[in-house]
């Protein structure tokens, strides 16, 4: 999903994280995560039920197994109000306090809407949400949902398919998400997913 | 240089009919086959609206305004909020629904859609093309289209419209030539000056994300409004008259919804209270245009929006037509304001209205949190 944005709005962030990622290698995140290794971002846990390459940095991790556009895992924790979701470097128009932004207050709903209006912003089309409902994140109340859309690469583009499980704790978003093109690469990696989403540790008060 | 260019690429004979039957030069066909490429990008893209009725609603008019050479013209239309219509030299047209979206009638769309024509008839894409086709830029499309980028067909439509910008010269001829043909058709001759009113309004709020691509290279807004409206004035204009407004709220009813859904997602918020504000004054689709207010006052969420917003919603919910979502979104804001009890009020009318709607839990679980 990342070289997904890459491409139209964020190329510049993707490669300097990446590249961030190798220079603290050594001293912070590691380029691999093992099978069954328990990955802590802020106070959110995961256990990786696979063999993941990972970059990132303390409030963000990118997985995947066999590439960004195949499949892509992300762990984002403690979005702060009037931050955008992936955490980019902000536009001309949200440094106006326009465009898509985390806000305080949001709620599942509005967090499902606020994702949707940040691939259709990121230039991907065909872009819908659906399933919103409560789920456990961790040891808090959260929500999970769909999300599909479609590349705009030539030949009427890819379609993907994505999850998300998310919570607002303390006006701060955190969650979870995983998106692979819905032919194959989706549906080969659902249950492997849905074991990490199921393997959420968060305290319920911060 | 400029200037003597300009005056060298001045005498080249309009487009006819059947043009492309015609088309000797060598520069010529080349720079058309290259353009096939976009347009073969357009059918496929997944962005183009794929409605027959639609379609044939801009066929029609575009036949009505130049019928000479109707046939030589097709219209993709692309859904992209942006304010934006492309032409390209084989007789290939982009519109944009950002654009359909501020139209308020048929005569404003014609106005557009005349202009592009003009571009068309006059090979102001040659002229151009014999100036400056071994600049960075046009090496750069047409490396795009023949490497077959992979980007897909609006990055690659932003690229050719980035640096297939007109002069202000050809822009005035477009205009000109565009007046003309809607004239011909009887259209209401203050059209044009209009949508550029309307265009100077929203780009007073912030040019850049609105006026992208080709439309950012036109000549300045304040410019174009005061000619064309003095054109507007001329005696032999007065007698257009037509609008059109009923047949253009039918041919896009099915879609403006969608459209605002998309404006909104660019959260431009003052763009788009200034564009709700004016379409809210044409009497056709108002509980849309309510909705859309609430929505966008719900997303802000400044001092007082919420308020507004809840009152946008109520009256989007008196609507005849009011879809479900109205009431959801109703109790969703009166839930942010600390009114539990009207919350769930609406809420239960979404889930009799809709009862199946997938995010039905969702809404059980606010009602539930009382």
């Amino acid at each position: 999903m990342h070289v997904k944005f890459c491409l139209f709005s964020t190329r510049a962030r993707c490669f300097s994280i990446a590249l961030l990622s190798l220079v603290l290698g050594g001293c912070g995140v590691s380029a691999i995560v093992k099978e069954n290794e328990v990955i802590k971002v802020k106070d959110v846990s995961v256990t990786s039920p696979l063999r993941f390459s990972q970059f990132g940095t303390s409030r963000e991790r990118y997985w995947t197994m066999d590439g960004l556009m195949l499949n892509d895992f992300r762990i984002f924790a403690d979005v702060k109000p009037g931050e955008n979701l992936f955490l980019n470097t902000k536009s001309r128009s949200e440094r106006k306090g326009e465009g898509s932004l985390y806000k305080k207050g949001m709620d599942a709903l509005e967090v499902q809407e606020l994702f949707v209006d940040t691939l259709k912003s990121a230039g991907l089309a065909e872009v819908s949400s659906s399933g919103l409902k409560p789920a456990p994140f961790g040891q808090r109340s959260g929500f999970r949902f769909n999300l599909q859309f479609q590349t705009p690469g030539t030949g009427g583009g890819l379609i993907y398919r994505a999850m998300v499980l998310a919570e607002v704790e303390s006006d701060t978003l955190s969650y979870l998400y995983f998106d692979a093109p819905a032919e194959f690469f989706f549906e080969r990696d659902k249950t492997a997913i849905e074991k990490l989403f199921g393997s959420v540790t968060a305290p319920s008060v911060r | 240089m400029l200037a003597l260019t300009a005056c060298a690429t001045r005498n080249l004979p309009d487009a006819g009919a059947q043009h492309r039957e015609q088309v000797v030069e060598q520069d010529e066909a080349g720079l058309w086959a290259q353009m096939d490429r976009i347009e073969a990008l357009m059918k496929e893209a997944p962005e183009r609206v794929r409605d027959p009725a639609l379609q044939t609603y801009v066929d029609e008019l575009k036949c009505k305004l130049a019928p000479d050479i109707c046939a030589d013209i097709r219209i993709y239309i692309l859904r992209q909020s942006q304010f934006n219509a492309f032409m390209t030299p084989n007789g290939a047209m982009g519109l944009f629904t950002g654009l359909l979206l501020r139209c308020e009638d048929e005569a404003q769309l014609a106005s557009v859609i005349g202009h592009e024509i003009a571009h068309y008839q006059k090979r102001h894409v040659l002229e151009n093309w014999r100036r400056a086709k071994n600049t960075a830029g046009w090496v750069t499309v047409i490396g795009m289209l023949a490497g077959g980028s992979g980007i897909g067909a609006l990055a690659t439509i932003g690229a050719y419209v980035n640096f297939a910008s007109f002069s202000r010269t050809q822009e005035k001829e477009a205009d000109e030539v565009g007046f003309a043909s809607l004239q011909q058709a009887n259209y209401a001759s203050d059209a044009p000056s209009l949508v550029w009113a309307n265009v100077l309004e929203e780009e007073k709020l912030d040019p850049r994300p609105f006026l992208s691509g080709l439309f950012a290279s036109h000549p300045s807004s304040p410019e174009r409004q005061r000619y064309l409206a003095e054109m507007a004035k001329q005696p032999s204009a007065a007698a257009s008259k037509a609008r059109g407004a009923i047949d253009f709220a039918n041919a896009i009813a099915a879609h403006r919804s969608q459209w605002l859904d998309d404006e909104l997602a660019r959260r431009a918020y003052r763009q788009t209270e200034l564009l709700l504000n004016r379409l809210g004054k044409i009497p056709y689709g108002q509980g849309q245009i309510s909705y859309a207010q609430g929505e966008l006052y719900r997303k802000r969420d400044l001092p007082g929006d919420l308020n507004r917003a809840a009152a946008a919603y109520q009256r989007a919910a008196n609507d005849k037509n009011a879809s479900s979502v109205v009431f959801r979104d109703l109790g969703l804001t009166l839930k942010k304001q600390g009114d539990q009890k009207g919350a769930n009020a609406a809420f239960s009318e979404y889930l009799t209205r809709s009862p199946q709607a997938d995010d039905a839990a969702m809404i059980r679980s606010y009602i539930n949190a009382r």
